[in-house]
């Protein structure tokens, strides 16, 4: 696992990445395994979303119906994962290159026949790789969880697209991460902001759905692409992965431009 | 053909905003030899070597190393040099050993003999984690890693810091040998006794600026150096007087001082005409000339801001 950056990038996060795979997965297998007891409240739980406010219905995806299972794993799971893989992303993407280089291990790193570009793109693919494992966890959970109850039901295709977006969104906020990480002249500075964008984008999607005026600006928040439910129901499209996915190739291409170009930091 | 010199900088400056790192720094470093860079805390030392492994970016002039660009191919440079600094920070999760295997993977060693004989000469321990290591033996890892590759060319910024002395005495020895090899060290270093005991030649940075580069004799040799002759008879009054390169301190009795720049040929030719019973003449160490190139600057700094 040492052979080189990239390796090693992999093994230190061997433990997070577990961590969050077990996590997540136990909370997926939790939520599925009290989902029988919520389809039987059945038309109770419909009145009473119907009543609950618009902004709370808008920040919890804009799900309209507990009792049927896509809508019910969307509201009470899915719609958060990307909020979770974000502290993970951020922590990794922050401590990337700020982070490295207040550890004062980024001047020994570069003493190594290493360009920095590649520097910023193992570390990438690395941690790229280790959110696909994460999720790829997660979603066997959900699938193999699913098939031992009967009213939930979730096809290959449909939950594989849905992990994929997921994926996507914990890519764009490591990229971004990264890019803060690359920019800003502390960790701290890059992680705040990475945690502010993260939830900011999140209240800015909700906010469309309530405020009138923002609607026509949806496009430009990264929760916007981020459609589990369409996914599940009605269009198994990857365009919106696509987007999520582009936009994080700019944020790594400008991580890595910044980073080529600036002095390293020292301690 | 290998270019006669290791590293060759022209007008290398960087400034931090307004604040100046280095200034117009001319560099020759020979290959072969080990190059002293002394100069206090604060002088610019780190700076220099952090431009010369393109950690920084320069902000004007451009530094060579071993006949390549230092920016432009600086991947190419650092695979033939090695890097220690003062403040060594490693991998802290990882195991001495591990880290070795890691930068050797990355550097492409393939016979770890070497890695092994320095790490077993400065009894380093290989089988912790670095986080538990303390501050010396830390140090001995990152001297392995520096050599481990077996470089044309290494960088040590204070590298000798945390060490006791007898690993410094071992880590000189290995210097030695590698100099014999036909390598080149770059000596970063604030401890005047070691780069005296080992350095074939120095340079001294004051303030960013390089005040002085030569071989450790030829700055003895510039200096001033007291002499004093103790005569049999009391030599005539004018002894000494008129000779170029020396200037005549005091005559008591038949003791005669004198300060002696590069005339002791002739100092002492004039003397022997008369029956010479004893003569001391002054040894400048290192730590004498660097105290007295930077009184000499202190003072010349002080005048400039009274005027």
């Amino acid at each position: 696992m040492l052979r080189n950056l990239l390796l090693k990038t992999l093994r230190d996060q061997r433990i997070p990445v577990l961590a969050y795979g077990l996590g997540l997965g136990a909370l997926a297998l939790l939520i599925i395994a009290i989902y029988p007891s919520f389809a039987e409240s059945g038309a109770e739980l419909e009145e009473a979303m119907k009543n609950l406010p618009d902004a709370y219905k808008a920040f919890t995806g804009g799900v309209l119906s507990l009792t049927e299972f896509d809508g019910y794993l969307v509201s009470q799971y899915l719609i958060i994962l990307p909020l979770i893989l974000a502290i993970f992303a951020i922590i990794e993407g922050t401590g990337a290159l700020r982070g490295e280089e207040e550890r004062g291990t980024m001047d020994t790193l570069l003493s190594l026949p290493i360009a920095r570009g590649q520097v910023v793109l193992q570390k990438a693919v690395a941690t790229l790789l280790s959110l696909i494992f994460v999720v790829i966890i997660i979603g066997a959970v959900l699938m193999v969880s699913t098939s031992f109850v009967d009213e939930a039901t979730l096809a290959v295709d449909r939950l594989s697209a849905v992990m994929l977006n997921t994926f996507a969104m914990g890519a764009l906020f490591y990229c971004f991460s990264l890019f803060l990480s690359a920019s800003l002249p502390s960790r701290r500075l890059a992680g705040v902001l990475g945690a502010v964008f993260t939830v900011g984008a999140y209240f800015f999607d909700a906010m469309t759905d309530i405020v009138a005026g923002l609607y026509d600006y949806r496009v430009l928040g990264p929760f916007n692409y981020f459609e589990p439910l369409t996914i599940l129901r009605e269009d198994l499209s990857f365009q919106n992965s696509g987007v999520l996915l582009l936009a994080s190739l700019v944020f790594l291409v400008a991580a890595a431009v910044i980073f080529q170009r600036r002095d390293v930091a020292g301690i | 053909m290998e270019p006669e010199l290791a590293i060759e900088s022209h007008q290398l400056t960087k400034f931090y905003g307004k604040n100046r790192g280095v200034e117009d720094l001319d560099l020759d470093v020979r290959r072969g030899e080990i190059y002293g860079f002394v100069g206090p805390n604060g002088a610019g030392k780190s700076t220099t070597v952090r431009l010369l492994l393109n950690l920084i970016r320069p902000t004007r002039g451009s530094a060579t190393i071993l006949g390549m660009d230092a920016q432009r191919n600086a991947k190419d440079v650092r695979a033939r040099l090695g890097y220690l600094p003062g403040e060594l920070r490693m991998y802290e999760n990882l195991t001495g050993q591990q880290l070795l295997r890691f930068f050797g993977n990355v550097r492409g060693v393939t016979d770890t003999t070497y890695m092994y004989e320095i790490a077993e000469r400065l009894s380093a321990e290989l089988g912790r984690r670095i986080g538990t290591l303390s501050r010396g033996n830390k140090q001995k890892l990152g001297v392995v890693q520096a050599l481990m590759h077996r470089p044309d060319l290494i960088l040590f910024d204070e590298a000798t810091s945390g060490l006791d002395p007898l690993m410094q005495q071992e880590l000189y020895a290995i210097l030695d040998e590698y100099r014999g090899q036909g390598g080149t060290v770059f000596f970063s270093s604030h401890y005047l006794d070691e780069v005296e005991r080992i350095c074939d030649r120095v340079g001294v940075i004051r303030d960013g600026t390089l005040i002085l580069s030569d071989t450790l004799e030829a700055i003895q040799e510039k200096q001033v150096r007291r002499l004093r002759l103790e005569f049999a008879e009391p030599p005539p009054a004018d002894i000494l007087t008129g000779l170029s390169g020396v200037q005549k301190e005091s005559q008591d009795g038949t003791t005669v001082l004198a300060l002696v720049q590069d005339n002791l040929a002739g100092a002492l030719k004039e003397a022997a005409r008369y029956t010479v019973v004893d003569i001391e003449y002054e040894e400048r160490r290192l730590e004498d000339i660097f105290l007295q190139y930077y009184d000499t600057r202190e003072e010349t700094h002080a005048a400039e801001s009274s005027a």
